[in-house]
């Protein structure tokens, strides 16, 4: 009963948003500024229809209602609650519910702020409301996640048992509420395009939601990288896999758009730029979504899926870039670009937004490469990740210099002193990087000292700016540093976070793969494992069984150079009803080194008991730790800046 | 030099750096594509053209029945048949949790010389859920398709995150 309600109430929701998409060709222009009155409502009636679905969805996957198909084929009665609600997202059809469900509620979002600016909010609104209903449609016609099954099954299919892992249970919502909020942005661009004009107060008004998603996308990638780093069992956080790399080139366009659309706040200038960026970084945040599930590639994450979705996909995704580009191409001459010197930092914006997206582009190319092979015909390929690594050094060291340097220079334009007065101390700290990188490990490749220094630089280029931030602060003699700490703006902070961020994470790649440690032994039976320092003896070993699965353990004591540092009991787990043997992964952190121990069928080294033989993977990486910090500190970085931004739109008069 | 001088010389010069880097960006490319074999295209590809040592490429197929065979002090060596032909590999390392003699495979590799494989690495897959497609495809295609795991409904395949 209650699935039936979902399935009416999406149904009511594609009308609504059918309807909100339509108002405006109802009357002629004029008489819209009436109906636009009707967007609250409307943006209010969606959210709640949707969000019916969506909760009747959850409740027919927490109760394992297993005459839903998209419950037998996920669910599993012995499966944790907490999977059983996750695994609501876990598949293609709820996926597909989430992403609409966090568009309706970003609608609902943008119609509750005041707006600066009612009629381009309005236009806005409209525009996400055709997104919506081609989206919904979608769901309803090729991706029903209500239909039902008779007779109903005796138990389900169980999720995939890499996905029952807390990461991935709020990685979805994460990465989705990234890739839908460039919806917004990409409405207002429409909007922009639409009315065909485009201001520094429109630029004020979409950062904050470029900020939003940017930041939920990094914790989203963030995230992903986490849960592929404790699930898969390589040791490795990223694999340059088509799924990682679709979610890293929204976020790629993204973070050129976020730094152009200052430039067009604060000067006027990139419009035409901006505008295109906004429309591909939707374009990408689309791709994110489909091209993993309409089978045009295959990845480590993606093993098989549908073809039949395809067409409608192509088409959905078609008409949305087409009929975006059209526009743009017809109202270009509308905008106009101003000129600007190269050395000022809207020059360095330019540099990071090249890169940034020339960046993108190579890595699409590689995306879309085999894919096109395979359409003629020809033998499939992939791409190593050798290409990805080589490509990606030079395009990250380029953007480590700018942005250390660009945060400190004033717009316009640059005075040569001054140039010279804050380059001279991040070169400084760069060169005494080198130094002692050098001092640390005397047969340190060439590539480690550079990109350890280039991170060095940012970071000092961080630093700087924030002393420079806090020296600005108006004060009289008798004010304390606290007094004066507490007056720091917070709008400088926001920068200054995500560019510690990635400084941090930039040098923890750099440390974590130049300095990664991994060993692979057979376990004997009385013998301790010996590699390095390392010691690791087995202490324990049992069989068990869990919830949905079964359990093979062992319990190892590891020691360091004789010392006790931890005990780790790494799983081999089968999960029967999928007939899938999982590894889980034992790791124990600190600041500065992750122990990460993985249980695995050694090679057998004799004839007689080949099946049973038990080895061990164990890898030492340093800084993963200051990895995962990077990914908080940016997203930190965004949020501080949105929120901020928030609450001074809320006071500004409209 | 005349502003239209200076914007011509930054024109150019930007123009023969991105020609540079998208240069350097195909060669790289070009070096890292890696491409999916099946053992008897791995051999017709061989005949038609010179590979040259060291090449890394994926071979997909099933272990050959039989074939596996231990050598010290840890590495084995097997067969990988997708029914018509047969490629030798050898390996050194842990293996997946669901290798076994008769099981579908895919491995990344190395050619050597004597038109063997030194593996690298070693996915072994058992149903098409959780095999790339292409291998799926290839199986099917030689007739050594086995499903040993539930068959979906045609209209639902469930996708992953």
């Amino acid at each position: 009963m209650i699935v039936e309600f979902g399935h009416g109430a999406l149904i009511l929701a594609l009308m609504v948003a059918l309807f909100s998409a339509l108002l405006p060709l109802w009357k002629s222009i004029s008489h819209v500024k009436r109906l636009f009155r009707l967007s609250f409502p409307l943006a209010l009636l969606q959210t709640i229809l949707i969000t019916t679905a969506f909760a009747a969805l959850i409740y027919a996957h927490a109760t394992s209602d297993f005459t839903v198909v998209n419950v037998v084929l996920n669910s599993h009665t012995d499966k944790p609650l907490l999977y059983k609600i996750s695994g609501t997202w876990g598949n293609h059809e709820g996926s597909m519910m989430l992403w609409i469900f966090i568009l309706s509620l970003y609608g609902l979002f943008v119609s509750l702020t005041r707006p600066l600016d009612q009629d381009l909010s309005e236009r806005a609104l409209i525009v996400l409301s055709a997104v919506s209903a081609g989206f919904i449609a979608f769901i309803l016609f090729t991706s029903n996640p209500f239909t039902r099954v008779y007779p109903p099954a005796q138990n389900g299919e169980d999720l995939n048992p890499l996905l029952q892992d807390i990461g991935l249970s709020i990685h979805p919502p994460m990465l989705y509420m990234g890739y839908v909020g460039f919806g917004i942005v990409f409405a207002f661009a429409v909007a922009a395009l639409w009315r065909g004009d485009l201001t520094p107060q429109w630029a004020r008004i979409v950062q904050p939601w470029i900020l939003l998603a940017w930041s939920t996308l990094t914790l989203g990638i963030g995230l992903g990288s986490w849960w592929a780093y404790r699930e898969l069992g390589w040791g490795g956080w990223w694999f340059w896999d088509p799924v990682e790399n679709v979610s890293l080139l929204p976020w790629l366009t993204a973070t050129a758009l976020l730094h152009a659309n200052l430039a067009l706040e604060k000067r006027g200038l990139f419009s035409r730029w901006v505008l295109l960026l906004a429309i591909l970084t939707f374009t990408m945040s689309l791709m994110g979504t489909f091209i993993v599930r309409s089978g045009l590639i295959t990845s480590v994450h993606a093993f098989a899926s549908d073809q039949t979705r395809g067409l409608f996909i192509l088409g959905y995704v078609g008409a949305v870039i087409g009929i975006s580009l059209l526009l743009y191409a017809r109202k270009y001459n509308n905008f106009c670009s101003m000129p600007y010197r190269i050395s000022s930092k809207e020059g360095a914006i330019l540099i990071n937004n090249i890169v940034l997206v020339s960046f993108a582009f190579t890595v699409l190319i590689a995306i879309l490469y085999p894919v096109f092979l395979s359409l003629i015909g020809a033998p499939s390929i992939s791409v190593g990740a050798a290409y990805f690594n080589t490509i990606f050094v030079p395009f990250a060291m380029i953007l480590s210099v700018t942005a250390g340097i660009s945060p400190l220079l004033p717009w316009h334009r640059i005075p040569l002193a001054m140039l010279q007065r804050s380059i001279a101390p991040l070169l400084a700290t760069a060169l005494i990087t080198i130094a002692i990188v050098l001092l640390l490990d005397r047969h340190a490749l060439l590539f480690t000292c550079v990109a350890l220094a280039l991170s060095a630089w940012m970071l000092a280029g961080t630093v700087m700016h924030a002393i420079r931030r806090f020296r600005a602060i108006p004060s009289t003699s008798s004010d304390s540093y606290v007094k004066k700490l507490r007056r720091f703006p917070i709008a400088a902070m926001g920068t200054l976070f995500a560019h510690l961020g990635v400084a941090v994470l930039f040098s923890a790649i750099t440390i974590s793969s130049a300095y990664k440690q991994r060993f692979e032994a057979p376990i004997t039976q009385g013998k301790a494992i010996v590699f390095n320092d390392y010691t690791l003896s087995v202490t324990h070993a049992e069989k068990l069984h869990r919830y949905n699965y079964d359990v093979r353990t062992a319990t190892f004591l590891i020691t360091h150079s004789g010392e006790k540092i931890a005990e780790l009991s790494p799983e081999m787990r089968y999960y029967p009803i999928r007939q899938m043997q999982t590894s889980e992964v034992a790791i124990d952190s600190n600041l500065w080194r992750d122990v990460y121990l993985v249980l695995g069928e050694a090679t057998p080294t004799d004839e007689s008991a080949p099946a049973t033989h038990i080895g061990i993977r164990l890898y030492v990486t340093p800084g993963m730790f200051f990895l995962w910090l990077g990914f908080g500190l940016i997203a930190l970085g965004g949020g501080i800046s949105f929120i901020h931004r928030m609450a001074k739109a809320g006071k500004d008069k409209p | 030099m005349r502003p239209k001088h200076k914007r011509l010389v930054f024109v150019i010069s930007l123009l023969s750096i991105m020609a540079i880097s998208v240069t350097i960006m195909l060669i790289i490319f070009r070096q890292n594509l890696i491409y999916f074999y099946t053992p008897s295209m791995l051999l017709e590809a061989m005949q038609k053209a010179t590979f040259e040592n060291n090449r890394v490429l994926r071979l997909g197929g099933l272990v050959e029945p039989g074939s596996l065979a231990h050598q010290s002090p840890d590495g084995i060596a097997f067969l990988v048949t997708d029914g018509k032909a047969q490629i030798h590999v050898q390996y050194r390392g842990l293996l997946p949790t669901l290798f076994r003699e008769g099981q579908g495979v895919v491995l990344l590799g190395k050619l050597e010389a004597d038109k063997s494989i030194t593996a690298s690495e070693i996915l072994a897959k058992h149903d098409e859920t959780y095999m790339p497609a292409e291998v799926a495809r290839a199986l099917k295609a030689s007739g050594h398709w086995k499903t040993d795991g539930q068959n979906y409904p045609s209209s639902v395949t469930p996708g992953q995150p």
